[in-house]
């Protein structure tokens, strides 16, 4: 690597640490820990939020897809930009009224239970893990390829900056991390697409034309069904996008860091506006990739697609933008996994060991130390597991997270605010059959089983066809807590009325003024 | 030794937290008649026909652009140049997602003064 490229990669990191460090000082509460002290405002959290959307598998992966697959490439964009609506409309207000550090919490204001209380933290577990193995084996394999270095030492690399952000920073520094990586790899982006718009004279309709002779597909590769040949396969991965995102833990979490719904609100005003103009400008990164590098070195780097940004900033831009280009990716891996080992450690330590094992029974210093063994456990597993997985294809890990987050997560939520009957068989039910139903269909898949080997983890012939089963598992997860709520026991209605009121108002966390 | 300090730190905390909580606690009984009084379910009424409206709408658009894509070929002939029409859709959904923004935001700041003038209400026991 060049001294420019090491330079970047240094500044970049050194100001991560920087940051960790300025916030360790005001780290000294389980408030501060999980969500820093609910202390950010709408822009900041506006912007955390977007980044982790502008994740390593948004910039490197559909920058990638579009690349070589066209249209199909921008699927997930709009899957993921419809979903703020999804948590906007539905969601955000009412989690921010009732909740504290957890999806846990919310649903435990109206059934507080412990059973619930285990079943929704093991749910988040489950989303965390998939979600961060998939993390960290993309990011190993992009840091050997951007930076040289080993996959093992990559990995382990990663593993320690984001135990170092979360064990001394908690949330501040996370959300900062993230701030700082999303405003560099929006200016990358930015960057990046005028370059490539300048190639053809600031004309899109030129780009477009020029795409659509020289990409070796023709015309189709302006249309749908070029990757996605199935359309019941696409229905499904449509629903598990759009829906998945209102119930991932580490999106979720992000509300706490907000005072109230007014801000949870502004937050993701900012998002939206930020991310749509990602998405657009992938188009941008993806044909520009497909025109100036070509889809024969883009597979030769990564069969994936993931090295089409990089590539495209070093065609463009010469060595100095691809090395700015990959230190940003590389700080993007690190602060979507450091948000992930702290809603994975929050639901051990707070929901887990807090609140089902000691009863609430625990201390503000007692809180923090198990918030910090958590986290390191969580960061320790991961990083196992992820060095075990390196030879896997578990690309469709982050799909499956967004999968069982539309179904486990999803009705329960949806439920717990809106449905009157709601009671905690339905909720059991619901968690239960939407997590259960979704593993077992995702186990039986073409992403696990495939007749070649070498294609998937096993060889043989998959049981179920769909590569995503959102459209059965999602609708199993909203009827068992439909059926669950019908045959369990009566529901508690003045339970009901405090959550209904607290979760339209926000009495429950309105500044208490007298007038 | 540690253990009974540990005991006496948590007490100490849970007394300030119902301290703290004592000011703006409220009673089921509050919460049931706050639940049935007339400002709170007109406002409740309000919210949902504004949320579930919208919300099926923009389902309805997101979900018809991969029906159509999938199973149809309408999104595949050429719009403006070679731009197919699946980009334009694509296009307006973006729009979508931002009007639909600016629209929550504003209709939210309504809905705000109305909980506001009931948690007013709330906190100033006229629920009791």
């Amino acid at each position: 690597m060049s001294v420019i490229g090491i330079s970047f990669f240094v500044a970049i990191v050194g100001l991560t640490l920087f940051v960790t460090y300025l916030a360790s000082k005001k780290n000294n509460s389980a408030a501060d820990f999980y969500t820093a002290g609910g202390g950010l405002t709408g822009w900041q959290n506006g912007i955390a939020i977007a980044g982790d959307y502008l994740s390593a598998a948004s910039f490197l992966g559909i920058a990638g897809a579009i690349a070589l697959f066209g249209f199909d490439g921008f699927f997930y964009s709009l899957g993921y930009l419809v979903a703020y609506l999804v948590v906007l409309y539905i969601v955000a207000e009412p989690l921010r009224n009732l909740g504290k550090f957890t999806l846990a919490d919310m649903i435990t204001a109206r059934f507080n239970q412990k059973k619930i209380r285990a079943t929704a933290a093991v749910s988040s577990i489950v989303i965390v893990l998939f979600y961060m193995i998939a993390q960290l084996v993309g990011a190993g394999a992009l840091i050997q390829l951007l930076l040289g270095i080993d996959y093992k030492y990559a990995v382990i690399l990663v593993g320690i900056m984001m135990t170092i952000y979360v064990l001394w920073g908690g949330m501040g520094a996370t959300s900062w991390v993230q701030i700082i990586k999303a405003v560099l790899l929006m200016i990358g982006t930015v960057i990046i697409s005028v370059l490539v718009l300048a190639k053809f004279n600031f004309n899109i309709l030129e780009m477009f034309a020029t795409v659509s002779e020289t990409n070796g597909n023709g015309g189709a590769y302006l249309q749908a069904g070029l990757k996605y040949t199935n359309g019941i396969d696409t229905m499904s991965m449509m629903i598990a996008l759009v829906l998945g995102t209102a119930g991932l833990p580490h999106i979720l979490m992000r509300f706490f860091t907000v005072k109230d719904a007014k801000t949870a609100r502004s937050s993701i005003n900012w998002a939206t506006w930020i991310v749509g103009l990602f998405y657009i400008l992938t188009i941008f990164l993806g044909f520009g990739a497909a025109a100036f590098v070509g889809s024969e070195k883009i597979l030769a780097a990564n069969p994936a697609g993931n090295m089409a940004a990089p590539l495209l900033a070093q065609a463009l831009g010469g060595d100095i933008l691809m090395s700015f280009i990959s230190a940003v990716a590389f700080a993007t891996i690190l602060a979507v996994v450091a948000g992930l080992v702290l809603s994975g450690a929050s639901a051990f330590a707070h929901d887990i060991y807090g609140q089902v094992i000691k009863k609430g029974n625990i201390t503000e210093k007692q809180q923090m130390v198990a918030a910090r063994w958590a986290s390191v456990g969580v960061s320790v597993f991961s990083i196992i597991l992820a060095l075990f997985s390196q030879t896997l294809n578990v690309a469709f890990l982050v799909s499956l997270a967004f999968c069982i987050a539309a179904s486990a997560n999803l009705p329960v939520i949806i439920y717990t605010i809106y449905y009157k009957k709601f009671n905690t068989t339905g909720a059991m039910s619901a968690m239960l059959f939407g997590l259960i139903s979704a593993l077992v269909l995702v186990a039986m898949s073409p992403n696990v089983w495939a007749p070649e080997a070498g294609k998937a983890i096993f060889v043989g012939d998959p049981l179920f066809p769909l590569t995503n089963p959102a459209i059965i598992s999602v609708p199993l997860g909203f009827l068992a807590g439909w059926i669950g709520s019908m045959i369990g026991e009566k529901a508690n209605a003045r339970k009901y009325a405090e959550v209904k009121v607290n979760a339209t108002t926000g009495l429950n966390v309105s500044d208490s003024v007298d007038h | 030794m540690e253990q009974n300090l540990d005991r006496q730190l948590l007490k100490e905390e849970q007394d300030s937290k119902q301290a703290v909580a004592g000011q703006k606690s409220f009673t089921e009984q509050e919460y049931v008649n706050i639940s049935e009084s007339s400002e709170f379910k007109t406002l409740s009424k309000r919210k949902l026909g504004f949320i579930v409206p919208m919300s099926v709408l923009f389902f309805v658009i997101y979900f018809t652009l991969p029906l159509l894509s999938s199973f149809t070929d309408v999104l595949d002939g050429k719009a403006i140049g070679d731009i197919t029409w699946i980009w334009v859709y694509s296009l307006v959904i973006f729009i979508m997602v931002w009007t639909f923004t600016i629209i929550y935001v504003k209709k939210a700041a309504s809905f705000d003064k109305d909980a506001e003038a009931i948690n007013d209400k709330a906190k100033a026991g006229e629920y009791k």
